[in-house]
């Protein structure tokens, strides 16, 4: 019966231990210690990481199209010269009529949607206007969108908080205003506001509902309003838009749609990861501390086993000696010692990630304030089986490597010179 | 002529380089013990006898010359082929009694069976029972082998070496820890080991009355055999 093997290798590693018990202990305790460590912070990161991904996928498209301005490269006397190799300089090249639209919009928009993998997409109008009511302007963002299509997307109707959003269809101008900018300029609903583009044209607009994102840099500074209304302001025509964003049905599609609208459209196509590159970067940087703290009081722990098992070794020495003698092989004696280490880093690994459980619950019960994101309340943790078992693989991988090398010390002991002492 | 269960030939042993400096601990050994004898090497302090002893039980392999047990070449095995002759074919008493401690009787002498598969945990119990009580001490079964007076602690170790049922029983000086009454004991078990179970039994002793009660002496020094072919 090979079990009976494993079931001495197995007494023999245990007794080991319990015969050294307050080593043992020191050694699981560094286990407990880390593998806490890691999952309190691995529960954190991913947590924050997670808080943020929701966010931000809420809030940005998955494929954002625009018009590219870039400086003509091209100056007429370039063209007039032929591009010969004659010197010629023109100094302080500045572009001409910029245009900031996408060029046959409405053709776009129809390609765009007709991709497959589309779920939505709504196109945008924005301008920088002031809002004025009372004496006081404010400078903000004014987002013409089609309320309907950019509430499928967005899911702004959540976001409102007073007032109905159908108000909007009508054909007077009204406004989807920023909470923070409802404060700030003073207005209750239903109440109008005059809107100043920066070429002169005003309008008075009636705030039709209050939203309120949660991040406040958006919500002090923009509203909305339908397309038109804001086509009316800039005195562009129909058809006429800046952007669009859009929303694919599965978000992996994002970078393959993007190039293929880029190549159909000759727009700029952006994904959400082009978008996001900084909050993106931070997801990174975030992962990589979680690595390299829990990967160096990985090492510490794992020197505290070998140091132990090192030690181990030469204290039972004898009993190394008579197992051999008494026919047990090399490579019994190795898995007596791995035996022991994976035993410390299971003892260790299971005590760690209730401590790192414990310690993630006391993280999520810290209370946070932030002027910015006003829907936390409290540290954002992840509570993960995942994680779990991931901190536990890591322990027993740890302590396996860590006593490989006392384990090959101890099945490489000559018997018969401990016999003989 | 009786089968030989023992058989050395010409064992030759250096310790250090084979150099000038290398000592010959074994010159030429040839020696054969027939199935069913208990002999004894005896001989001065630093004679071989612990080294041919080893050489012969299948825990050092670096010798010229060639050993066999019963049919098996132990020349030439490697690490596994060896252990498992140490844990089966043999069973070795030491000098110093050499239980592991914090391991109950019962359980160091359920030690060389564990490794030995082909035998249920519940044969294994009451294999080694059967083998305390032969040697009467199965009321110690349980007792924590430190807490063992050293006769006693010699008997655990001669039934933890009948556990696998050996042909043969090696002993490096068994008796040197204990006193007389004890020492006597322990040469009774082999003389009953002997005549009862058939074992064949080599033994390395100083004691000279002691020595007389086997069936044969062998005497060395400085690495040779003196009376290679001589029987009591
Ligand atoms: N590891 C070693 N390295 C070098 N020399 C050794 C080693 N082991 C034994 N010797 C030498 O080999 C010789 C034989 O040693 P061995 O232990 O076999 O003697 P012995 O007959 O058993 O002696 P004793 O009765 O004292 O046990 C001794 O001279 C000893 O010094
Ligand atoms: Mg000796």
């Amino acid at each position: 019966m090979k079990n009976n093997l494993w079931k001495a290798i197995f007494l023999i590693a245990a007794t080991h231990l319990l015969s050294r018990w307050r080593q043992s202990l020191i050694s699981v305790l560094g286990v407990t210690f880390s593998i806490a460590a890691f999952v309190g912070m691995i529960s954190l990161m991913t947590g924050i990481n997670d808080f943020f991904e929701v966010l931000m996928l809420e809030n940005t498209p998955h494929i954002h199209v625009y018009h590219e301005e870039h400086l003509n490269q091209k100056t007429v006397l370039a063209k007039v010269m032929n591009n010969t190799d004659e010197l010629y300089v023109v100094k302080g090249i500045k572009p001409t009529h910029r245009e900031r639209g996408i060029k046959n919009a409405t053709e776009v928009l129809r390609l765009v949607r007709a991709q497959p993998e589309v779920y939505g997409a709504s196109p945008l109008l924005s301008a920088q206007v002031f809002y004025q009511h009372g004496s006081i302007p404010l400078n903000g963002t004014l987002s013409g969108i089609e309320i309907e299509e950019y509430n499928k997307l967005f899911n702004l109707n959540a976001k409102i908080e007073q007032g109905r959003i159908e108000q909007l269809s009508g054909s007077a101008p009204a406004l989807i205003l920023g909470s923070g900018l409802a404060e700030k300029l003073g207005v209750k609903l239903y109440d109008y506001i005059t809107l100043t583009a920066y070429n002169g044209i005003k309008i008075n607009a009636m705030v039709a509902c209050i939203y309120s994102t949660g991040v406040s840099s958006i919500d002090n500074s923009t509203s909305f309003a339908s397309l038109a209304t804001v086509q009316r302001i800039l005195g562009k025509d129909k058809g006429y838009f800046t952007d669009i964003n859009i929303r694919l049905y599965n978000i992996r599609d994002a970078d393959g749609v993007s190039k293929r609208i880029q190549q159909l459209t000759q727009c700029r196509a952006d994904d959400w990861k082009k978008i996001n590159a900084e909050v993106l970067l931070g997801f990174t940087l975030r992962n990589i501390l979680t690595v390299a703290v829990s990967f160096s009081l990985l090492i510490v722990a794992a020197f505290g086993i070998y140091n132990m098992l090192t030690m181990m070794m030469y204290e039972k020495i004898k009993d190394i000696a008579i197992l051999k003698a008494i026919g047990y092989e090399r490579r019994d004696l190795r898995r007596i010692f791995i035996c022991e280490a994976l035993l410390i880093g299971m003892v260790g690994g299971v005590s760690g990630i209730v401590f790192g459980i414990l310690i993630s619950y006391g993280l999520s019960n810290i209370p946070i304030q932030s002027v910015q994101l006003k829907t936390v309340t409290h540290l954002p943790v992840n509570f993960k089986i995942l994680h779990y078992l991931l901190a536990l693989t890591f322990a027993l991988v740890t302590s396996f490597l860590a006593g490989w090398i006392p384990a090959v010390k101890a099945s490489a002991i000559d018997p018969i010179e401990t016999i003989k002492a | 002529m009786t089968i030989a269960m023992i058989e050395a030939h010409n064992i030759t042993k250096y310790f250090g380089l084979k150099n000038k400096k290398s000592f010959k601990a074994l010159d030429n050994v040839s020696l054969n013990i027939s199935k069913g004898e208990f002999a004894v090497i005896s001989g001065r302090s630093g004679s071989g006898k612990s080294t041919l002893l080893y050489i012969l039980s299948a825990m050092d392999n670096s010798y010229e010359g060639t050993v066999w047990l019963d049919d098996q070449k132990l020349s030439g095995m490697n690490d596994r082929e060896l252990s498992r002759i140490r844990n089966r074919k043999l069973g070795f008493v030491f000098q110093f009694h050499f239980l592991l401690p914090h391991f109950s009787v019962l359980q160091n002498v359920l030690l060389p069976a564990m490794k030995n598969s082909g035998i249920s945990e519940r044969e294994c119990r009451g294999k080694a029972l059967e083998k305390l009580q032969w040697l009467g001490i199965e009321h110690l079964a349980d007792m924590p082998s430190q807490k063992l007076s050293g006769g006693q602690q010699q008997r655990v170790a001669i039934a933890r070496a009948l556990m696998n049922e050996p042909d043969i029983i090696m002993a490096d000086e068994p008796t040197g820890n204990l006193d007389r009454q004890n020492s006597e004991l322990v040469f009774q078990i082999f003389r009953r080991l002997r005549s009862e179970k058939n074992k064949t039994i080599l033994v390395v002793t100083h004691d000279k009355d002691l020595a007389q009660t086997a069936d044969r002496v062998i005497y060395m020094e400085d690495g040779k055999i003196l009376n290679p072919d001589h029987y009591l």
